[in-house]
Order: C-alpha cells, then sequence, then structure tokens
C-alpha cells in the first residue's frame, strides 16, 4: 500500500481501460501514489460524475523489455529514472460504484464509463456528502483513507433498520467501534419524543467493555467513560455477580427456568451429544419444570420413581436403572454431569424459578426507552454462561418483542431494540443456526422490530444465511482467508474488496459496507477519547444541540421507579 | 528535407563536433540540425592524399611544413535537421523546406539549444534520421543538457522519457543511449 496521496488537488491519474464489471484501469500520474480502499472520481459527461474505490494497485510494463533486463544496481540512475512511468508504470484497479449529478439528484449504481484519459481525481468531501447524504442523521465513522481531513457517516436509520456486524481479529478495535456506535444509537435515542421513537439496545457484555468503563491500550488513556457514564439516566447494569460494583440488578436463573431448547445452543460448549439432548426433552416430558432439580439429586426421588415404574423395582432405585428404564443408557449419566455443573454457578439457583421477574424488568427497560447492558464479570471468559444468559434472555425478550408487535394494531408497536452479542458464530454456526433465537432474528429482518449487532473474530464459521442477512458490515483486519470470503461471499465486486480487507492495517481501520451505505468505504475508525470536543462533534452529526439537556429531575434521581430492577445487586 | 551538408572553406582539425546542434539563420525560418558525421579529405577525388612528413613528425608539424595541403583539402559536416524556429516559435520538427544553398552554418545558442530541444522532443525528427545513430542521439543529449545548466538532470530525465516511448520497442537501444548519457 503507497503513501497517502501528496497532492489532492492533482488528478491521480488517466484512465486507460477497464469495465463496468472488472472495474477502471487507471495510470497513475508520475509523482501520484493512492491507497487500496481510497475515493477517486471521474467526469463521465453530462454533468455527471463517477465515484469509485481503488481496489487494486499493480506494477505494470508496457512490455517485456524493462522487466526482462531490469536496470542493475550499477546502471546508471538515470536509466531508472526514465523508465519510471514509460516503460514502467503504476497502474490503479477503481471499481465504479456511483453516479453522482450535480444538481442534487439521489446517487444511483454507476451503469456508464468514462472515455478513455478521461482525468481521475481524489474524492472532495463535497463529492463525499453528495454521494453519503442522508434524509436523517447519520453516525461519522471515520475519515477515508488518504482523506484525513474528510469525514464519513452512516445512516443510522438504516443502519440499526436491519442486523449488523463489526468483525475483526482480536486488538483490531471492534469493541471501541462497537462502543462508538452504540453512543451514537443511545445520544439519538435520548432525543427522541416518545419512547417507541428510541432505539435500545440489550448488549450482552462479555468483558465488561460497554458498562461503566473500558480498559484499551491507547496513546492517551487507558480507561474510556463507556455508556453508563455517558448515559446515565438511559442505561441499566445489570451483572451475573452478586456483589458487582455499580450494577443495578443481579442476573438470576432458576433451574425451573431452563428449558431443554435452551440447552439446545449448548450442544458443543457443553459437550452435550444429541442423545444427551434428547433425555433432557424426555425428562422435562416426564419429570415437568423441576426436571433438572430432579435428576441433578444423588439419588432418584419417588417422584422420579413413581413416574417411570407402575411396580418400582425392589430395593432403592439408582440412575443406571432410571437411565436405562428411560431408554438413555450413558446418555442420561452424561446430562447428569453436565446439568450439576451447570448448577454451580452462582447465578444459577436450584429449586426456583427467578427469571420471569428479570425478564419482566429488563422488558419494562428496554420498551420504557432504556438500554441493558448485562455485564458478565468474572464469567466473561466461561462460554458456557455466556451462551447461556444470552440465549434465555434473548428468546424470551424477543418473544414479548414479537407479542407485541403483532398486537400493535391494538397498542403502540415496541420500540426497535438492537441486541448485541460477541462471540457470534458460538451461537449461529452452521449446526446452530436453525434453533438458536439469534439465526431467527437475523432471519426475520425487522419483523418483530429486533435486529442483532454482532461482533465476531471469526465470520466463516458463522452459518452464511445468517451472515448475508447482515446489512451492514464492519470489517476490521482479518487473518483468514476463509474469514474474509465469508464477509464479502455474494457481494457485488467482490473481489476488490477481499483485496482491501486483505490491506487492511491491524487497528482501526475498517472496511465498511452494506446497507446504511451506498458504496463500500475504508476509513480510519474513531479514535477512542474521553473528550467533550468529539461528544459535541458526534451530536452535531446526528442533528443534536451541541450540549445535552438533562432534566433536573433525572439528574437528580436517575432512573424513573417504575423500572426498578430486581436482585440483590440494587 | 532531413539533412544538409555544410563544408568549411579548407580542412579544418577541429569542426563542430558530433552531436552538437548548428542553425542555419537564413531563408524563411532558422533551420536547426545536429552533426551526425564529419569528414575531411582532397575536393579532387582524383588527387588523393599522399603520406607526407618524416616518421615522428606531428601532424600539426607536416601542415605547418606544407601549407598548400591545407589548400586542397575540405572538411564537410553531414547535419540531421531536428526543429526549425518560425516566427519566434521554436518547432521541434522538419521544416517545411530546407536551408538555402551556401547560407552560414553557425553553433546555436544555449538559449536556441533549449527551446528547440524542447524536453526532448527534437528527438523524433533525429531518430527518423537513419544517420542519426546511438552515439550522435546521446552526443546531442549531452550537449543540450550541458547548455540547460542547472536544468541539466530535469531536462535530461525529461528527454529520456520521450526517448523511452520512441524506443519502446528497442529496450536494448534506450539502454546503450543512456548509459552513453550517464556513464
Amino acid at each position: 500500500m503507497s503513501d497517502a496521496n501528496p497532492d489532492a488537488t492533482r488528478p491521480l491519474g488517466v484512465v486507460v481501460g477497464g469495465s463496468l464489471t472488472k472495474g477502471l484501469e487507471v495510470r497513475l500520474d508520475p509523482g501520484q501514489t493512492a491507497q487500496l480502499g481510497q475515493y477517486a472520481k471521474t467526469e463521465v459527461g453530462g454533468g455527471l460524475s463517477i465515484l469509485g474505490m481503488v481496489t487494486d494497485i499493480t506494477l505494470k510494463s508496457v512490455d517485456s523489455g524493462p522487466t526482462v533486463w531490469p536496470p542493475g544496481e550499477d546502471e546508471p540512475a538515470l536509466l531508472r529514472e526514465v523508465l519510471q512511468d514509460t516503460g514502467v508504470y503504476t497502474a490503479l484497479a477503481v471499481d465504479p460504484y456511483l453516479e453522482l449529478g450535480e444538481n442534487g439528484e439521489e446517487p444511483a449504481r454507476a451503469r456508464r464509463l468514462p472515455s478513455h484519459f478521461s482525468a481521475v481525481h481524489p474524492a472532495d468531501q463535497d463529492t463525499l456528502d453528495r454521494a453519503f447524504a442522508t434524509d436523517g442523521p447519520n453516525i461519522p465513522v471515520g475519515a477515508p483513507l488518504g482523506m484525513d481531513e474528510l469525514e464519513v457517516g452512516v445512516d443510522f436509520e438504516r443502519l440499526f433498520e436491519r442486523s449488523a456486524g463489526v468483525f475483526g481479529k482480536s486488538g483490531t478495535g471492534k469493541s471501541v467501534l462497537v462502543l462508538h456506535l452504540l453512543d451514537a444509537m443511545l445520544t439519538r435515542s435520548t432525543a427522541a419524543a416518545t419512547n417507541s421513537d428510541r432505539t435500545v439496545a440489550l448488549v450482552f457484555d462479555m468483558h465488561n467493555d460497554y458498562g461503566w468503563e473500558m480498559k484499551f491500550q491507547g496513546p492517551s488513556t487507558s480507561r474510556l467513560r463507556s455508556l453508563k457514564q455517558r448515559h446515565q439516566t438511559d442505561i441499566e447494569l445489570y451483572t451475573l455477580e452478586s456483589r458487582a460494583a455499580r450494577s443495578d440488578g443481579q442476573i438470576l436463573i432458576g433451574t425451573r427456568d431452563i428449558q431443554p431448547d435452551d440447552l439446545e445452543v449448548l450442544r458443543e460448549t457443553l459437550d452435550l451429544s444429541d442423545l444427551a439432548v434428547d433425555a433432557a426433552h424426555a425428562c422435562r416430558r416426564r419429570f415437568g419444570p423441576g426436571w433438572i432439580d430432579e435428576i441433578i439429586a444423588d439419588e432418584p426421588s419417588a417422584a422420579v420413581v413413581d413416574r417411570l415404574w407402575r411396580e418400582p423395582p425392589e430395593g432403592d432405585v439408582n440412575w443406571s436403572q432410571v437411565a436405562a428404564q428411560m431408554g438413555y443408557p450413558g446418555s442420561l449419566e452424561s446430562l447428569r454431569r453436565r446439568m450439576e455443573r451447570l448448577t454451580r454457578r452462582e447465578f444459577v439457583r436450584t429449586e426456583g424459578s427467578q427469571f420471569g421477574d428479570v425478564i419482566e424488568h429488563v422488558v419494562r427497560s428496554l420498551q420504557g426507552g432504556k438500554s441493558v447492558v448485562v455485564q458478565f464479570g468474572r464469567f466473561g471468559n466461561d462460554l458456557v454462561s455466556y451462551m447461556l444468559v444470552a440465549n434465555m434472555l434473548s428468546r424470551r425478550i424477543w418473544e414479548r418483542y414479537r407479542d407485541s408487535t403483532e398486537r400493535s394494531e391494538e397498542r403502540e408497536a415496541p420500540n426497535r431494540l438492537v441486541i448485541v452479542i460477541e462471540e457470534a458464530h458460538k451461537f449461529v454456526d452452521r449446526s446452530l443456526a436453525g434453533q438458536s433465537i439469534f439465526g431467527q432474528i437475523a432471519r426475520e429482518l425487522r419483523k418483530y422490530n429486533v435486529t442483532l449487532l454482532v461482533i465476531d473474530q471469526r465470520p466463516s464459521q458463522i452459518d452464511p444465511e445468517v451472515l448475508s442477512q447482515i446489512g451492514t458490515k464492519f470489517t476490521l483486519q482479518l487473518d483468514s482467508d476463509n474469514d474474509v470470503e465469508a464477509i464479502v461471499g455474494g457481494v457485488s465486486g467482490r473481489s476488490g474488496l477481499r483485496q482491501v480487507i486483505a490491506a487492511l492495517e491491524s487497528k482501526r481501520q475498517a472496511l465498511v459496507f452494506g446497507h446504511a451505505l451506498p458504496m463500500p468505504v475504508v476509513v480510519q475508525t474513531p479514535e477512542a477519547t474521553n473528550a467533550d470536543s468529539a461528544r459535541a462533534s458526534l451530536r452535531a452529526r446526528l442533528g443534536l444541540p451541541e450540549r445535552e439537556e438533562t432534566s433536573p429531575a433525572a439528574a437528580l434521581f436517575g432512573a424513573p421507579p417504575d423500572s426498578t430492577p430486581p436482585g440483590d445487586g440494587r | 528535407m532531413r539533412a544538409f551538408e555544410c563544408a568549411y572553406a579548407r580542412y579544418t582539425s577541429e569542426p563542430f563536433a558530433l552531436g552538437q546542434m548548428l542553425v542555419v539563420r537564413e531563408g524563411r525560418y532558422d533551420t536547426f540540425g545536429v552533426v551526425t558525421g564529419s569528414e575531411s579529405g582532397p575536393d579532387d577525388p582524383s588527387r588523393p592524399l599522399v603520406p607526407r612528413g618524416d616518421p615522428g613528425q606531428s601532424a600539426a608539424a607536416v601542415m605547418a611544413s606544407n601549407p598548400e595541403i591545407e589548400l586542397l583539402l575540405r572538411t564537410t559536416l553531414t547535419v540531421a535537421i531536428c526543429g526549425h524556429i518560425d516566427r519566434e516559435v521554436a518547432r521541434p520538427v522538419l521544416p517545411p523546406m530546407p536551408p538555402p544553398l551556401l547560407a552560414e552554418v553557425q553553433a546555436a545558442t544555449n538559449e536556441e539549444k533549449v527551446r528547440v530541444a524542447d524536453e526532448g522532443r527534437f528527438l523524433v525528427p533525429l531518430l527518423a534520421n537513419p544517420a542519426a545513430d546511438d552515439a550522435v542521439v546521446a552526443a546531442a543529449l549531452r550537449e543540450v543538457a550541458h547548455a540547460a545548466g542547472p536544468g541539466e538532470r530535469p531536462f535530461l530525465v525529461a528527454a529520456g522519457k520521450e526517448l523511452a516511448r520512441l524506443l519502446k520497442a528497442e529496450p536494448s537501444r534506450l539502454t546503450s543511449i543512456l548509459r552513453a548519457v550517464e556513464p
């Protein structure tokens, strides 16, 4: 990748060939440089210009001479200098994306080509403003490559009306980018006139990034104010730990709350065989809602024995006999061991049903216009806990949203909910996508006003059907070719995008494309900062006054009394 | 039209150099050319030059002791036309007509050389002349570059790129000329 363009006013080069399907070939002017992902524009006549993206840079020679007999080290410097841009030259592949009129017409997909030798210029702010113009507010996502002084925004409404994804390997800046998007979402939602106009988030925060503060490695500060500090009265913090600081409530799950369906997504993580899951369904049918409490007991209870035998066998009945009687020898024992381990977690309470209250309060908060962050604390590295809670909570909340939406002719439709999940491929891999609630949400688009914001390092592990339903993709550096291929699969101009992703830098550089943008863009993502000026700038881009107007009551008392969450952490 | 010949009144041991740019300032145009060859010999081919002098005697000493020889010999130059100036406008192309016979041929000034060479475009008519071999082209480039003073390097690079375009099918020739320009 070349250095940043040194002279934005000079043409990058001239068109020397190309096609609409394969892109333009542009011969780079002497002394100019270009970067992969950089925007370029050229005129096509009739007041129309074409905006495209540099998707490849090639070193070429006009014939085989200079490459067959390249000048050696001992050759005169003049020979090398002369051959540059004559015998050999640099060519850019520019994928044409948009046709822009000069009278404010809506940008259209490029269907024309410029003539040979048309000058190609770096895009300027005016061109980008026309290309990315939105009817409503937009969220700034950074500066296009090589254009540090410019800024691109994504359409707020379109970003969250379908599911979105942030993909990238560890350490590339996914979390800071997600925090930026959520901050923008909450900032905009806070200003909405009614709760139903708000977009709220349910964040399953694996590593405690989106609650009070985010720890990160940056040049200026290592602690970034997170959502709770930025939107104190519009965020509820829940935790799985009983004594967590700054928690608004604890997530508690009773053993009677866990259904066999909830175990389906834990098959791989919990190492459950198909037969073990079948055994769980059988136990639920035979032993009722308290089936987990029954099977984790040391000895089968009298109730279990009564349900399995008309005439109980003589002597004490053991679990081997129960398993054999149910037709799951081996599988039931395996299920018992795993359920026993599952219930050792402090947020899982035996012989009880706790989850209903949690669901009730979370739904009330969400539909009341507040976002909810579930922090996993020390359970953050426990994938079983993360998947269990995220799946159970999401399934039940989605059902509530579905019911509210289906009854919306009688009542007001619920507000828009964005569920944020990390390690998404664990929930929606090829084997689970059909059973996971997250696969269903992604496929149903915005039918029930619930969409996803998935964060993942391994998009190739996500079910392709689910991935294809992700409307807007923020792609940071990825290592594996399979992951890159999964991201661009089915997208027009994917070979160019593949090149662009492969050339992304390891931090804060993202290719953004999809539903919320008229064309792909490579950006330097916003820097992690606590600066007030950044917040003022964000508010301006969102079409809001520079300073937030907090009501005196909210400032004094925080959350309204009707959304007091349950649990013992308050 | 593509070349002309010029001759000194008699033999000279120091004629215009190979590759030097000359000008004829008579006629409708100032016609410019580059020396592609030089030949000295008798005017009358039936009276060939025979060896004179003693062993160890220099050419200058032989000429001094035989002053009539210089009168019987003549130095002739061939010049490949590389451009002209038409009403103050320098054009690195062949003039519409050749320079008049018996017109005086002079060395071009540095300013004229740079104008007519036009960043190497004078190479187009020059290379079209079979007499302009690699040595002539390299010498002409060196000559104009020297005349450009502080603009020597930019001129060489620009003229070299022009040469590269003209010789795109002959990369080895391009290399040998550029080696000769900047050894």
